[in-house]
């Protein structure tokens, strides 16, 4: 456990009780939908519609069964879209960010800071809005419905968020390791792969965790741009326009949900670092 | 092992940073340059001879580090030349110049343990795996670092991280050893054990050291020269020796030596045999030989006086010796050390303090006014304008 962490569970210990009232209040809300995805999961349609907050009484993998081996469904493909979207575009987004970031900020040209306000920028444009133009250029261009331009597009609506996360870290980065690899006979992409990547891990990983998440999660971009099938855009098709098969849906919902979870809780320790970082005087 | 030539160096740092002024309607721009640039280093000459110990020394701002990441490679030189072993250096790479530097911060990589961090230069050079061990090995000896090989920077105490940036200088070989101010991260004990151990690396190592401190006792125990700095240019350059008994001018005088120099001014009177010197309304004699190296301009007589701590006296048994050049004052603060005293006066007509180191046995009270006697003969005089020395030879 780090120094950070250490003083961050001292102060959390010592919180009032009204802010430990007010902490539990919170936490059951966020925890509330995972409940009703994990229960309804395992009830039928009946049970869920008759009493969607009770737990199954008499619990059913039936759902399940259906969306993880019904090939109509095909969830594996499903898997592997979302995977492919989630998995190129956080890492292309990553190395990209991170070197644009790490130039940025060692960078001593105006041109930079304002190629950084540019980057930005992007972070203050509602995501919904660039549709339109997107599919527009992309119909022209004949790069509709398919998936390395869903990970573009991807990639490029994260990297401001990205960017603005590593430029803040690589600032704390002390200059002279970088000083002192130069003298020892590195070059500069050997300086950023082999001495700084390495001590950005924690806010790649926060990075990789939000960005990651975003991707995985999001229901627009694949059914707009990507016309592919993707854990969410699946859930979608068990909504019908008349009628929903809601043990379906809550049963897409936790298959969706569980990789994520795993994620983080494999990389929980560097998340809670990353957001850490800085913080707290070390 | 090599020698450096710094010929008429220049470091100009361009502000771009200015703030335009605001100005009220109808008022004219000001007309100021588009860029005001900041000096750093201003023709800088100096020889640096093969194995010296050489030390870059002077307050904050100075210029002393820039004027050592110039030589590696880590600023951009912007008028001058570089030379080291013979060879133009202004366009070579860090990389290429076969230095090895140690920074202030340590800089040792937070990620690799204590062998990857004196490693990683040798595998940027693709050296031999085995000679990399055998080198590293041999560098872990004479540091004794030996068992903290397996260790990430951040399990070392601070003394330990200090000797592992100078065991990565080490592994190098380089020509030249470059130190910016390696030991002020370091506490008061672990800094003078340091401190012995640097210079005993350089004496085995037989290269050539060049080493930025602020530290005036730090310069003047390690380095065989010592450059004082000031504003950028080169104040005095001369052995330790040269730079406490001959500065040649009152920044140098006050800057070297612990507790400083005590400087006041005072008024020099010749007569045909003698010269006195005037302190506070008071007239004292200057020794003879001292007075004949005094270079008084022609028509002056206002000066600043320099006389070292120790060259001041209140024993009795010293007082009879200097009966000529004595003069009141009054024991403000006694601050007894053990082997001396250091006694903080004030002397009436001279409104800054006087410092002297007396004996320890010394018995004199505080707010007890005393006679205190100048040894004139190691007196300095510097002149009121320009602060240079006027003493000769």
């Amino acid at each position: 456990m780090s120094s950070n962490e250490k003083r961050l569970r001292k102060r959390i210990s010592g919180f009032s009780i009204t802010t430990k009232v007010i902490m539990l209040i919170a936490t059951v809300v966020v925890a509330i939908p995972l409940y009703i995805a994990v229960v309804n999961a395992f009830k039928t349609n009946d049970a869920i519609t008759s009493a969607p907050l009770a737990p199954p009484l008499q619990p059913t993998l039936e759902n399940l069964e259906y969306v993880l081996t019904n090939p109509n469904v095909n969830i594996g493909e499903m898997y592997f879209n979302s995977a492919m979207i989630a998995g190129f575009g956080t890492v292309g987004c990553i190395l990209l960010s991170a070197m644009a970031a790490y130039y940025l900020a060692r960078s001593r040209r105006k041109s930079s800071k304002n190629l950084y306000m540019y980057f930005l920028f992007g972070l203050m444009v509602p995501y919904v809005i660039v549709y339109v133009p997107l599919v527009t250029i992309f119909k022209y261009m004949g790069l509709m419905g398919n998936l390395p331009t869903l990970i573009f597009v991807f990639i490029s609506g994260s990297i401001s968020f990205s960017v603005f996360m590593f430029y803040g870290f690589i600032k704390t980065v002390p200059k002279e390791l970088e000083e002192a690899a130069a003298i020892d006979g590195a070059s500069p992409l050997r300086i950023f792969w082999t001495i700084i990547f390495p001590l950005l891990k924690p806010c790649t990983t926060t990075v990789a965790i939000f960005i990651g998440l975003s991707m995985w999660n999001d229901f627009m971009t694949p059914l707009i741009i990507g016309n592919v099938k993707t854990i969410t855009v699946g859930i979608y098709t068990a909504i019908g326009p008349y009628s929903s098969d809601w043990g379906t849906v809550f049963a897409f919902v936790l298959c969706g949900s569980v990789p994520i979870i795993v994620a983080y809780l494999l990389a929980q320790k560097q998340f809670i670092s990353g957001l850490t970082a800085g913080a707290l005087k070390g | 092992m090599a020698g450096l030539e710094l010929k008429h160096i220049d470091k100009i740092y361009p502000n771009t940073e200015t703030k335009k002024k605001k100005r009220k309607k109808g008022e004219p721009a000001a007309v100021e340059p588009a860029q005001k640039e900041l000096k750093a280093v201003s023709d800088f000459n100096l020889e640096i001879k093969d194995k010296e110990f050489l030390v870059l020394v002077g307050p904050s701002g100075c210029g002393k580090s820039t004027t050592l990441r110039m030589i590696a490679g880590l600023e951009d030189i912007t008028a001058g030349e570089l030379y080291i072993d013979g060879q133009l250096v202004n366009n070579v790479a860090s990389k290429d110049r076969d230095i090895a530097m140690v920074f202030q911060s340590y800089a040792l990589y937070p990620h690799m343990t204590v062998f990857e961090n004196m490693a990683f230069a040798l595998k940027l050079r693709k050296v031999p795996k085995d000679e990399i061990k055998t080198r590293v090995l041999e560098a872990a000896k004479i540091l004794e670092l030996e068992e903290y090989l397996g260790r990430k920077p951040k399990a070392l105490s601070g003394g330990q991280r200090q000797r592992v940036a100078l065991g990565r200088a080490i592994v190098r070989q380089p020509k030249v050893f470059l130190m910016d101010e390696p030991l002020s991260n370091l506490d008061a004990k672990l800094r003078v054990a340091m401190r012995t151990e640097i210079a005993k690396l350089h004496k085995r190592l037989a290269t050539t050291f060049i080493y930025v401190t602020h530290d005036q006792t730090e310069a003047m125990t390690m380095g065989d020269r010592i450059v004082v700095m000031k504003d950028g240019v080169i104040q005095q350059v001369g052995d330790p020796n040269e730079l406490y008994q001959q500065p040649a001018n009152r920044f140098v005088a006050e800057f070297i030596g612990s507790p400083q120099m005590n400087v006041f001014p005072a008024a020099i009177e010749r007569t045909a045999n003698e010269t006195f010197a005037l302190i506070g309304g008071k007239k004292i004699t200057v020794n003879a030989e001292r007075a004949a190296k005094i270079d008084l301009p022609e028509g002056k007589s206002e000066v600043f006086i320099g006389i070292r701590p120790e060259d001041l006296y209140v024993e009795e048994e010293n007082l009879v010796k200097y009966p000529d050049s004595q003069i009141d004052a009054n024991i403000e603060v006694r601050e007894p050390l053990g082997s001396d005293i250091y006694l903080y006066m004030t002397v009436p007509g001279v409104d800054k303090t006087v410092t002297a180191r007396v004996l320890p046995t010394y018995d004199g009270k505080m707010d007890e006014t005393v006679k205190l006697a100048l040894d004139t003969e190691r007196m300095h005089v510097f002149d009121c304008g320009s602060g240079a020395s006027l003493i000769r030879g």
